[in-house]
């Protein structure tokens, strides 16, 4: 767990094209990542650290452009936080994509039709679960796996994780 | 009985139970009851023998014990078509509905999957007596019945016979059924899922094989085993024409064929002896005796203790076995050109019986390609790489890649029935020739039908020496085999074979789900019985 | 351990007929790939490369002011004549036939296997242009063909399944460069299934003749595809299913191009006349053949790989 947030951050910081002089370390029985800043001050948190990258990076358009943007980003990073980072969340994961695949229906990205911090995250947090499933599921959660595959092809996203193999065309359509 | 009497034998048993009493009390109502009914029809029939002009017309002769051969000729139900149209004909039909409605009864005859409405109505040839009499009928009771073929404005949307109807003027039950069924034929024929959102029940499995009798009178189980005896004579006709002769081979023997798991023992008087999982060793000998080219169809025992939807513990095997010339493929061709003759019979042949099955368990049409589609192992496992699946050159195919695989190719090529050739060596049984361009292969093949396995097949080795030594990598005691090796020993000619589940086969052209629904009386771990 | 530097052998530009119903995009995965091949240029020699870069870029720009020029001309004496796409064809210099057509840069990763190539085409209307290119592919690689019949159709005539040459039994399939898998099917238009992780099947017989086409690793320059593109298109769809009307107009204006060169476009057969030929030999019916028309005919007739077609037709 812990050590997956580690890379995830790295990965962020690569993403963002950030010169790696952070040092992290994690605390508590659940591992939460920490960032030691120049100052000596530490910022605790996932999504509170990965926040502050992206103001490091200047690339604050990822936080949403507007106030509802942000709100949007800030509930999908909460909800990154809460649903996947909480112990049990791999029994749930079924009717977590069931939920994510209803809400990506009509939408590009999380935030709706831009590119937000919420979606790399997500992307980092489902990469486990759309590793697990199996041809026949990815498919059924088609929205999951269409907005999974574009995040996964946008440059500089993918770092340390394997790709995730997305079929282009639908083999089961007919199954009964 | 009256309820006074009835009190006084209450007040005498008082010292029983509470719940024996309760028992007695229905009982003596039921018998009250009864009696009443017995008492109401014998009234009736006592004012009908005074008015009923029709009592000649209906009722229950004598038990039929072949006392006559009269010429009367029953028309099938099936035949019952326009052209009959106003003709006085008898037809020989089950009850499967009856519905009174004031001074008429609308019946449903059945026969076989056909079946037409037929009505009783008071008039100059039945009285009120005969359509009461028709009314009571018990479901699935065996009537004689005569009556007139008339044409309709209207379809009968619920009958195979849509276009007439059976104006009956007499009506004698041959057969009564007892009036309480096991299971309702409509709730057996009723698709998945439909009887829930309408709060109609559908037969669960085992309910339908424990009263398989019935069961089997369904449209649907008469449209599967229907096609299965379909499938059984296109395979012995298609062999016979290619020139194939048909073995019988023994099913109680020495020795386990394959290996000897999952092989059932039976005492054998002094001794122990098994039950055949294949008759490939026979098949071998009957090559081996230059029979050339043999099939077999019998039963075949595996005594696997694995309850899933396509697992047997005897089902019946149709096998083929046949000497080659040069190459194995000669073999392949035959197999699945025999196949492919199957399939096309069924779906020229038995377009009502597919229909009739859909309409309960829908499916896509099975396609197929002629020649059948060959592929190699390797390229299978470069498909499934392409669809991101990690597996060695070497590895067998997992139950579920095997399905996946069965839709890639579905895709690719719109076939559900292909043949993978040349399988790794190291996951096929001893006897499988290896391939001899590449060690690590072999001249096998499976065979697929909507993705699922149905045959397994191989050229096998016919030189005493090299099953020996592969006998030995396998580390298999050459003892226990020494008569199939033995069986080498004086020429054998080059050949190949192997076996397809004539149950699974059928399951898998109708696009079912479960195995048993393609076995008459299947058996299971659980099941024994009917 | 140092090495000598050769030039690449295949060419890195492959055109690849995308469709045409999307708006193209820029190559996102682009960068990496480029810097580093920049880089190595640079290791060859900046100077001259950059001398030649100047170059190219000073002759396109000759070539287009030519080109330019040559339009506006052609406008100002006769105004009505748009600019006249099959002058200007030949003046764009056209690249020559790049020589390998590497299977693995034209049709993506290989698995390890046979790639095979599976068209569906209903039987009555046989593909021809498809046999052809078949014929091609066959010169160029080594192909496994094979002839299915789909269970949705049934009395295939026996010359259709017999549409393509014998070929060596003995080879076992993964011994093959390429398959190529006829199905007879009952389908609408002629249809092409390669790789359905990552591609969509292709619909229209001018599309998989183009797809077909390209693997035979001929380059042409943006105009001359064009051409034969209208070309194709022409063919396809109004000569191959329009009224008889308009199929008379497509074949006036046939032979009209005929006259003046005796292919469709350029000084060779191309992919156009293939195509064309096909859809006239099997759909002109009862309209006459202007004159032009019949003897191109004749010399397609000549060409080797028309032989199947032919035979296929008697």
């Amino acid at each position: 767990m812990a050590e997956a947030a580690l890379k995830e951050l790295a990965s962020l910081e690569k993403y963002l094209g950030l010169k790696k002089t952070n040092k992290y370390s994690t605390k508590g029985e659940r591992k939460v990542p920490v960032l030691q800043t120049k100052d000596g001050q530490d910022i605790v948190g996932l999504v509170t650290i990965a926040c502050h990258l992206v103001k490091a990076a200047k690339q604050e358009q990822l936080l949403g452009r507007t106030r509802e943007e942000s709100a949007v980003v800030q509930q999908w990073l909460e909800y990154r936080i809460v649903q996947l980072g909480a112990p049990g969340a791999k029994e749930e994961s079924r009717s977590t994509l069931r939920d994510l695949n209803e809400y990506l229906e009509d939408k590009v990205y999380f935030g709706g039709d831009f590119l937000s911090l919420a979606d790399i995250l997500m992307y980092y947090g489902l990469h486990s679960c759309m590793v697990d499933l199996t041809v026949q599921d990815r498919e059924k959660f088609v929205n999951v796996s269409r907005w999974f595959s574009h995040i996964q092809q946008l440059p500089n996203v993918q770092q340390h994780l394997p790709r995730v193999h997305i079929m282009k065309n639908r083999i089961y359509t007919n199954v009964h | 009985m009256t309820k006074e009497e009835n009190n006084g034998a209450a007040e005498e048993l008082q010292i029983q139970s509470k719940k024996a009493l309760k028992k007695q009390q229905k009982e003596a109502e039921k018998a009250a009851k009864k009696a009443d009914k017995q008492a109401k029809l014998a009234a009736e029939q006592q004012t009908t023998s005074e008015e009923d002009f029709a009592k000649d017309r209906y009722g229950q002769p004598a038990m039929v014990q072949s006392q006559q051969k009269p010429d009367r000729v029953l028309v099938r139900i099936q035949d019952l078509t326009p052209e009959k149209a106003d003709q006085l004909v008898w037809v020989r039909a089950r009850i499967h509905t009856s519905r009174a409605k004031g001074k008429q009864c609308f019946l449903v005859l059945r026969h076989q999957q056909f079946n037409v409405q037929a009505l009783v109505a008071v008039g100059d040839r039945a009285s009120k007596q005969m359509v009461k009499f028709a009314a009571n009928i018990n479901k699935e009771s065996i009537v004689d019945v005569e009556g007139v073929v008339r044409k309709v404005d209207q379809k009968i949307e619920s009958c195979t016979q849509q276009d007439v109807e059976l104006h009956i003027e007499k009506i004698f039950v041959i057969s009564l059924a007892e009036p309480r069924l096991p299971l309702q034929l409509e709730d057996a024929v009723r698709p998945d899922g439909a009887g829930d959102e309408e709060g109609r029940a559908t037969v669960n499995q085992d309910t339908r094989l424990d009263n398989r009798v019935i069961d089997l009178r369904t449209t649907t189980s008469q449209a599967v085993f229907r096609l299965q005896s379909g499938i059984c004579h296109l395979f012995r006709d298609t062999l016979i024409k290619k020139g194939f002769v048909e073995i019988q081979t023994p099913k109680i023997i020495s020795a386990a064929s394959e290996g000897g798991a999952n092989v059932f023992t039976v005492s054998y008087f002094k001794t122990s002896a098994y039950l055949a999982q294949s008759p490939q060793l026979y098949k071998q000998m009957c090559i081996c005796a230059d029979f050339e080219k043999v099939f077999c169809i019998g039963p075949v025992f595996r005594a696997e203790d694995s309850n899933t939807h396509r697992h047997l513990t005897e089902f019946v095997g149709l096998d083929i076995e046949m000497a080659f010339n040069y190459h194995y493929h000669e073999v392949v061709d035959q197999i699945a050109d025999t196949m492919v003759q199957i399939f096309k019979g069924l779906r020229d042949n038995f377009t009502t019986e597919i229909e009739t099955v859909n309409k309960q368990y829908p499916s896509e049409p099975f396609k197929f390609l002629e020649p059948t589609l060959r592929l190699e192992y390797k390229e299978g496992v470069a498909m499934l790489r392409e669809a991101g699946i990690e597996m060695g050159d070497e590895e067998d195919l997992s139950t579920p890649n095997e399905k996946l695989l069965g839709r890639l190719v579905k895709e690719k090529y719109d076939t559900d029935f292909y043949i993978l050739d040349k399988y790794p060596l190291a996951v096929r049984p001893f006897y499988t020739m290896p391939d001899p361009s590449n060690a690590k292969y072999s001249n096998s093949y499976d065979m697929f039908m909507r993705g699922e396995e149905i045959l397994s097949g191989a050229q096998r080795i016919h030189d005493p020496d090299l099953l020996t030594e592969r006998a030995i990598h396998h580390n298999i005691d050459l003892e226990k085999i020494k008569a199939y090796i033995d069986s080498f020993r004086y020429g054998a000619p080059p050949h190949a074979g192997g076996g397809i589940g004539l149950e699974r086969v059928t399951m898998l052209y109708l696009g079912l789900h479960n195995v048993r629904q393609t076995s008459m009386f299947p058996r299971d771990p659980k099941r024994l019985t009917p | 351990m140092p090495m000598y530097q050769v030039k690449p052998i295949g060419g890195r530009e492959i055109r690849v007929d995308l469709p045409t119903c999307m708006y193209r995009l820029p190559n996102i995965h682009r960068d990496d790939g480029d810097r580093d091949h920049a880089f190595q240029d640079a290791e060859v020699d900046p100077a001259v490369k950059a001398l030649e870069a100047r170059q190219d870029e000073i002759m396109r720009r000759l070539y287009d002011l030519k080109a330019a020029v040559e339009g506006l001309s052609k406008t100002i004496t006769t105004p009505d004549a748009d600019i006249d796409v099959a002058h200007l064809s030949e003046v764009v210099d056209s690249k020559p036939l790049a020589g390998t057509a590497d299977l693995d840069t034209l049709l993506g990763k290989n698995y390890g296997a046979l790639r095979d190539i599976v068209i569906n085409a209903n039987p009555s209307h046989p593909p021809l242009s498809l046999l052809v290119l078949h014929c091609l592919l066959r010169k160029r690689f080594h192909v496994l063909s094979t002839v299915h019949v789909h269970s949705s159709v049934s009395n295939v005539p026996p010359h259709l399944l017999a549409c393509f040459e014998e070929q060596d039994k003995n080879q076992s399939r993964h011994d093959f460069q390429l398959g190529f898998t006829l199905i007879w099917k009952d389908v609408p238009t002629p249809q092409m299934k390669f790789s359905i992780q990552n591609m969509c099947p292709i619909e229209g017989e001018g599309n998989i003749a183009r797809f077909l086409f390209a693997l035979l690793g001929q380059q042409q320059d943006p105009i001359t595809a064009t051409l034969v593109d209208s070309w194709i298109d022409m063919a396809i769809f109004q000569l191959g299913q329009g009224s008889s009307k308009e199929k008379v107009a497509v074949l006036r204006t046939i032979n009209a191009a005929l006259g003046r060169s005796p292919w469709l476009v350029g000084a060779n057969r191309s992919l156009a006349d293939i195509v064309t030929c096909c859809v006239v030999l099997q759909a002109a019916g009862p309209v006459a053949i202007p004159a032009n028309v019949q003897k191109w005919m004749k010399s397609c007739e000549n060409l080797p790989e028309f032989n199947g077609v032919y035979k296929l037709l008697q």
